[in-house]
């Protein structure tokens, strides 16, 4: 314990770091803030009462007589504003709350109809919609012992649980969910985290205290515990500030939380979310997901900290690392079969927690369909625990030069 | 029903082993622990325990390069000095005795057991301080030795009063509370000596201790070191020789990698015995006679030099003998580095 405290005092409980994490603190704040900068326009809008009334008039159960409404008026405002200027687009809308609510609501309906019939471009390999799945059951109503036929009875088991999608007011959440974007969380978060934890064991080297740790009796092992042990309170700490900055952030904007109780796919990103929990429940177990996979990343780090002698060089391959994994996401899906589980259990995509938790995607494991959630978790436990044990090896065989 | 028997036979058969173990288990731990408060001030109250270390034909290679070369003796309690020229191997051996970096070949044993079979142990009994340390920037000088009592397993009241002790020995009371980095040359490595002494080690292995003291500084370090010796072993590795001239049982010369003559410094001293001479010569003279000679001192006097001349024959008609040092004795084993240089 006395070493962990101090192995968190070089690492994060020094003067220069906390200055670091109150910058980190203000730049997700201010991330916060304008990602929901049209919210200011929207509450100050003379419409904003009459959009607020609309949309607690609307709220829960599909109404097709209101969808009959507003989709022809979101159509034409579309054709007149949209024009392939979605921030422009976006703005208009924020200072028309009436025509806001309107594009909403089709967009809704577009959901619902989704969810009984499907996308309108079909994964042959992955069909969605309640009304698909279930012709697909009777083609396959032969093979009830195969592993398709186990997936899509799973799926629509899960789809006709979860019920058809609600109307619900989660503005605040919407703007919210863009914490969660994969570009901030895999370029900023974990960017800052490399960089944090890139000391770990380079600055024994750098310090000369490698020898003097080296040659005591719990510098081979319990220096590890603690070094790792800080590792992941590090982690947890930075993603929990990124997080708070960015939630504060557009509370200032928005001031509202209402759509706490929402069901989770009223989150945006999160529309075919297989979990049945609530939007705020959703928030939560974004961010705990986040901590864990930040943990891994962190854990991953401190294995090329121990390995490598030089903070530059662990930062660095920290970074490559991280820009590689993103690039991973733009590839073509023909090169992501090639990539096979790398390209879909690397640190980025395991960061992306819409990515994980918001897409329907099965992975056959001994013949049984494990979501992608699942199979994400006991991944990240696996990398952190080859992580774990590769560090101790590391510090185990390590000499001075 | 047979295999229901059978799985309960062998239950029973297991609980006393589970419970053996776990006793045994327990009984681990709380000796651990024990060892962990007590086990230091057992040995400073006995005065420390008789160690005997033995360097086994130890070679190492960085590359083509070898920089050990078959290096063997061996340590009992006392002081021994570790003399030798730069890139002689010194800090590679020390390194290697430390246990911090690994030998090519060769071993080291610690009273007849190899040092890897019991690591652990010889850790425990290892005090070490190497040529060069820096210091974590947010750390005060108390910060630093607690980490580092953390590390040699001390805790609670002995760590407290053993960090005190320690300061007050190397005059540091006073700036505990400052960060290490504000330290000067010599309080850094007056931390560094107190770092090494905290777990009364019986084996104390420094690598230029006394680099960046000051003569009142680098006398209190000899008198710490000569009490703290008796009943230990300690390695002194320097370039100076006044360091180890007065309180080293033996010192080792070393030089290219391999081991030379190891003696007491007396007996180095007593080697030399008609080999250091006193010439006065012009500052001109000076100049064309040290290429060919080993000088190990120049005084000035009125106006000529009188140079003091380590060589095996009379060098001059004129040379007087007079009673040589360790140093005449250092210059005289590595006089062809010397010449060189």
């Amino acid at each position: 314990m006395i070493l962990f405290k101090y192995e968190i005092k070089k690492l994060l409980f020094n003067k220069s770091r906390l200055i670091l994490l109150a910058a980190i603190f203000i730049i997700c704040t201010l991330m916060g803030l304008l990602a929901a900068e049209g919210t200011l326009a929207l509450i100050k809008s003379d419409d904003y009462s009459e959009y607020i009334r609309l949309v607690s008039e609307n709220t829960g159960k599909f109404n097709p007589e209101q969808l009959a409404e507003s989709g022809p008026i979101s159509e034409a405002t579309e054709a007149e504003y949209r024009k392939g200027n979605e921030d422009g687009f976006y703005m208009y809308l924020h200072r028309n709350p009436i025509q806001k609510f309107h594009n909403d609501y089709a967009k809704f309906g577009k959901r619902v109809q989704e969810y009984w019939n499907g996308p309108e471009y079909q994964d042959k390999a992955s069909i969605l919609g309640v009304y698909p799945i279930k012709e697909k059951l009777k083609e396959l109503s032969d093979k009830t012992d195969t592993y398709e036929y186990k997936y899509y009875k799973h799926r629509l088991d899960t789809e006709l649980s979860l019920g058809e999608p609600v109307f619900e007011n989660t503005l605040f959440w919407n703007y919210y969910s863009l914490a969660f974007d994969p570009s901030r969380v895999g370029l900023l978060l974990l960017m800052f985290l490399a960089f944090i934890i890139s000391p770990v064991f380079t600055q024994e080297v750098k310090t000369d205290m490698d020898s003097i740790i080296l040659c005591s009796v719990k510098g081979r092992r319990e220096i590890v515990t603690a070094k790792l042990l800080c590792v992941c309170v590090v982690s947890a700490i930075l993603t929990v500030i990124f997080f708070l900055g960015m939630f504060i952030g557009t509370y200032i904007s928005y001031g509202n939380l209402d759509g706490f109780d929402a069901p989770a796919r009223c989150f945006t990103g999160l529309e075919w979310t297989t979990l049945d929990t609530t939007v705020g429940g959703m928030a939560m177990l974004g961010v705990l997901w986040i901590i864990l996979a930040a943990m891994a990343f962190g854990l991953a780090i401190t294995l090329i900290s121990a390995k490598l002698k030089n903070q530059t060089a662990t930062f660095g391959l920290g970074v490559a690392m991280i820009l590689t994994f993103a690039l991973f996401g733009f590839l073509s899906d023909g090169l992501k079969e090639l990539l096979g589980p790398l390209a879909d259990f690397n640190y980025v995509a395991l960061s992306s927690y819409g990515v994980v938790f918001g897409g329907v995607k099965m992975y056959n494991i001994f013949g049984m369909p494990l979501s992608y959630g699942i199979t994400a978790f006991m991944v990240c436990i696996a990398l952190s625990v080859i992580a774990v044990l590769l560090a101790y090896i590391a510090q185990r065989r390590r000499s001075v030069m | 029903m047979q295999t229901s028997d059978m799985s309960h036979s062998s239950y029973v058969v297991q609980q006393p082993q589970f419970i053996e173990y776990m006793f045994r288990k327990c009984l681990y731990f709380f000796i651990r622990q024990f060892r962990n408060s007590s086990y230091n001030e057992l040995i400073k109250e006995n005065g420390g325990v008789d160690v005997k270390l033995t360097i086994e034909n130890i070679s190492k290679k960085y590359g083509k390069k070898l920089a050990l070369d078959g290096v063997s003796f061996e340590m009992e309690n006392g002081v021994y000095g570790l003399l030798g020229p730069n890139g002689a191997g010194k800090s590679t051996l020390i390194r290697i005795l430390a246990g911090v970096m690994e030998a090519s070949s060769g071993e080291v044993l610690i009273n007849g057991k190899n040092r890897k079979a019991c690591d652990l142990e010889y850790r425990s009994k290892l005090g070490y301080l190497p040529q060069s340390l820096d210091f974590y920037p947010e750390f005060s000088g108390l910060d630093y030795l607690r980490f580092v009592a953390a590390l040699k397993g001390l805790k609670g009241e002995y760590m407290e009063r053993k960090i005190q002790s320690l300061a007050e020995q190397v005059s540091l009371t006073q700036d505990l509370h400052r960060k290490c980095v504000n330290y000067s040359g010599g309080m850094k490595r007056r931390l560094g000596i107190a770092q090494a002494l905290l777990n009364d080690p019986e084996i104390l292995i420094l690598d230029e201790p006394t680099a960046g003291l000051d003569p009142h500084e680098r006398i209190k370090f000899r008198n710490l070191i000569s009490v703290f010796s008796r009943n230990r072993t300690v390695l002194l590795s320097t370039h100076i020789v006044s360091d180890i001239d007065s309180i080293a049982r033996q010192t080792v010369m070393i030089r290219d990698g391999k081991v030379g003559r190891m003696e007491s410094s007396q007996r180095f001293v007593d080697a030399m015995e008609g080999k250091v001479w006193l010439i006065k010569m012009t500052v001109d003279e000076l100049v064309v006679y040290q290429n060919n000679h080993i000088i190990s001192n120049v005084i000035p006097v009125g106006n000529r030099m009188e140079v003091r001349v380590v060589s095996d024959d009379k060098p001059a008609a004129d040379a007087i003998s007079t009673p040589p040092t360790l140093e005449d004795a250092y210059l005289y084993e590595f006089n062809s580095d010397w010449r060189t240089a």
